[in-house]
């Protein structure tokens, strides 16, 4: 399987460093132009979402070549030397490089396991490389097979209606509400990490601004800041609750930030317009009498922890099927994709003999004077059957390693003995690549494809 | 032969109805869109059934209770496959299928009549009820959407128990703010048509009787709704007044129109409850 990837994720590199990566790729033409110009790189293909850079190729050299050289060509883009970026690349080669590739498909590799959104974006990938000629068959073959896998795992187990977390329940809630949280307003009250976490997740889905306001000035600049919003102090409250459509409340404070008397006010002057508080303080900061008023929808961390609880137990277990018809499905491509391997040969082989065999028959039967044509036929027929006797146990011997072991120095002695480098060549005409291959697979609906993998992007 | 199609009609919306009935209980993907073309086919079947009416009487059928009914669920059906396929309350079909299946039983088990008397003849009649009948299918499918919206602001206020579904795709109703503009708009669809098909009535109603008004059941309760949905809709535009309560009283509204329009069906009164057409 000549196969590699190499990337670095949310699991092992930190949010400046995929940023680095994220920026050189941001030219995703220009990015695989440059992997493809590598030696021994045929096909090449970018997934790059804030939570990952990963880049797959395929190429004419044994997967460890491959590897090498992106690894060169990474450290060469991020300037580091390699004792800084090392620690923080996986390389995964040859079967393993596929099993990393469905998993991430089916989403089992994201940070929010089962969220939708990263098979989008690995569509997205393949479908810019295939549209420059960058992922050839072998590429498509393996992406193909990857969507039809997340598919599998998205239909046959639970792993997608569970992708639930805080950050991903506010967005769902949000959406019930409001049908597209794009260009609405976003008000995080307090400072606190999760919020933050959150409101990234709610901006990748098209909110349009993000106030922090928080008892410390500093605090919610600094949150405004990391996150591009506007931070505000807390004395502002009922102004900023008049503006915001979805309030995730996260403070320290030991009473409630938000009373019904407050929110009673406020409610009349935005017009009776819907808001959505998530409520994930501890104590609350939200009075649950709140959610008494009309259009008003409060959300405390029981409501979205009572989610995660009730589906933690069978997520992991959904997890376990997925991995578990993963497997199974590599197995049955990596099978199936060895037998390919000698598909080439078999045809070139049987064609060359065939000819030969032909040849010699033609030049015998135009010396023979006066045959007839029952014996003309009888005698190719026993050519025929030389032949296909001749390399009956060779091509047994050929499917068996194809099966099982590796078929390529039985390959190479063959085209060595007859000369069918040129033969193999033509029988390996590629099957076209698929251009449809990405949008057959699985029905996603268009609005998810935008947004990060797992929780912003 | 225009009674059998309605009644041909008739059977198909309730099969519409059923379908829809099951999509709501348990969603299916492709359900929503099998509950639009059933009740399309239906509506095609209702709208021979009125041509052949039209060529049955020689005029456009409007003039007695079971063409009214007719005619009226033709319109709520017809505005709810529009709602279900561009507005995005794919819900609306099935719940619309219900209400047209039970008005074309109705219409199909009367008397249909014939073009009316002569003297109760007036190019204002089909004018008056066309509008009203369009004003009314409006609100009925307004109050359909209306009732979608309760039940998903009922999902998202009990949180506890529902909040499983949320986020599982096929259970997913449409979204808050969606429903209630599309139940906002059909009312200023409606109010407008209504309110033009009771002057035509007006005027109408002085050609015939010499009288503008008449303190008819119908002619009251449309007065008493106008004027709800009047109320309604400015409060909307001056302070905002939208959600829960507006989509309470847009289903009051609603149900008092049908409750007039189909105690008078099954009361087999004449057209308001009055004695002009016997």
């Amino acid at each position: 399987m000549r196969f590699a990837v190499i990337g670095l994720s949310h699991r092992t590199a930190s949010i400046e460093l995929r940023e680095r990566f994220a920026h050189h790729t941001r030219d995703l033409a220009k990015a695989l132009e440059a992997v493809q110009e590598l030696e021994t790189v045929d096909e090449a293909c970018i997934v790059s979402t804030c939570n990952r850079v990963e880049f797959y190729v395929a190429g004419g050299a044994e997967p460890k070549t491959l590897s090498r050289a992106l690894r060169s060509h990474l450290l060469a883009l991020s300037g580091l030397p390699p004792a800084e970026l090392d620690p923080h690349l996986y390389v995964h080669e040859g079967e393993r490089g596929l099993h990393h590739l469905f998993r991430v498909a089916s989403s089992l590799d994201s940070m929010v396991v089962g969220e939708p959104q990263i098979l989008g974006q690995v569509k997205e990938a393949y479908r810019s490389a295939s549209e420059t000629k960058h992922a050839g068959a072998a590429l498509t073959r393996a992406f193909s097979k990857a969507f039809y896998i997340a598919k599998r795992v998205r239909t046959e187990t639970g792993v997608a209606e569970n992708a639930v977390s805080m950050s991903f329940a506010a967005v769902e809630l949000g959406k019930e509400i409001f049908d597209t949280l794009e260009g609405k307003q976003v008000l995080l009250i307090g400072a606190g990490k999760m919020a933050g976490l959150a409101s990234k997740h709610l901006m990748s889905s098209g909110v349009q601004q993000v106030r922090v306001a928080s008892r410390s000035m500093e605090s919610a600049q600094r949150l405004a800041n990391e996150i591009g919003g506007l931070a505000s102090s807390l004395s502002d409250l009922p102004i900023l609750l008049n503006e915001a459509d979805i309030v995730i409340s996260s403070t320290a404070a030991p009473g409630y930030v938000v009373d019904k008397k407050m929110m009673a006010k406020v409610v009349r002057k935005r017009r009776y317009r819907p808001i959505l508080f998530v409520d994930i303080a501890v104590p609350r900061d939200v009075d649950p009498d709140v959610a008494d008023l009309d259009n008003v929808f409060v959300y405390d961390v029981d409501d979205l922890e009572q989610v995660l609880e009730l589906n933690r137990e069978s997520r992991a277990r959904e997890a376990a099927a997925a991995e578990a018809l993963i497997d199974e499905e590599l197995a049955g491509y990596v099978r199936w994709s060895k037998s390919q391997q000698v598909v080439p040969i078999i045809k070139a082989l049987r064609t060359h003999a065939m000819r030969v065999a032909a040849a010699e028959v033609d030049r015998t039967t135009s010396n023979v004077k006066n045959a007839d044509k029952r014996t003309l036929q009888s005698i190719k027929a026993m050519s025929n059957a030389i032949v296909n006797k001749m390399l009956h146990p060779v091509m047994t011997a050929l499917k068996e390693e194809g099966a099982s072991g590796d078929p390529q120095p039985m390959i190479d002695a063959l085209v060595r003995l007859f000369d069918l480098e040129e033969a193999v060549r033509a029988a390996e005409a590629p099957p076209e690549p698929k251009a449809e291959a990405a949008d057959n697979v699985v029905e996603l609906r268009p609005k998810d494809q935008a947004h990060g993998d797992g929780s912003s992007s | 032969m225009a009674l059998l199609l309605l009644k041909v009609a008739a059977v198909i919306y309730v099969l519409a109805a059923g379908l829809g009935l099951v999509q709501l209980r348990w969603p299916r993907l492709s359900g929503d869109r099998t509950v639009i073309v059933g009740l399309s086919i239906a509506l095609l079947a209702h709208a021979l059934a009125l041509g052949g009416r039209t060529v049955e009487i020689g005029t456009f059928p409007l003039s007695t209770l079971a063409d009214g009914l007719s005619l009226f669920g033709f319109l709520a059906a017809m505005i709810g496959i529009g709602i279900a396929w561009r507005s995005g309350v794919p819900q609306a079909a099935a719940l619309v299928a219900v209400l047209v299946a039970v008005l074309t039983i109705m219409a199909a088990g009367m008397d249909p009549g014939g073009a009316g008397p002569e003297r109760l003849r007036s190019p204002w009649l089909p004018v008056h009820i066309a509008l009203a009948f369009l004003g009314e299918a409006s609100f009925a499918v307004a109050g359909i959407v209306a009732i979608v919206y309760l039940i998903q602001e009922r999902r998202l206020k009990t949180k506890r128990k529902k909040i499983k579904k949320i986020g599982t795709g096929l259970h997913k109703l449409p979204a808050l703010e969606i429903l209630d503009n599309v139940s906002a708009r059909l009312l200023q669809l409606g109010f407008p048509m209504m309110a033009l098909g009771l002057v035509a009535g007006a005027i109408y109603s002085k050609q015939v009787s010499g009288t503008y008004w008449t303190w008819g059941l119908l002619n009251t309760v449309s007065l008493l709704v106008s004027i709800l949905y009047a109320l309604l809709l400015h409060f909307r535009l001056t302070i905002g007044w939208r959600g829960r309560k507006a989509a309470l009283l847009t289903l009051v509204g609603v149900l008092a129109t049908l409750v007039a329009l189909v105690g008078l069906g099954l009361a087999g009164v004449g057209a308001h409850g009055q004695d002009y057409v016997s």
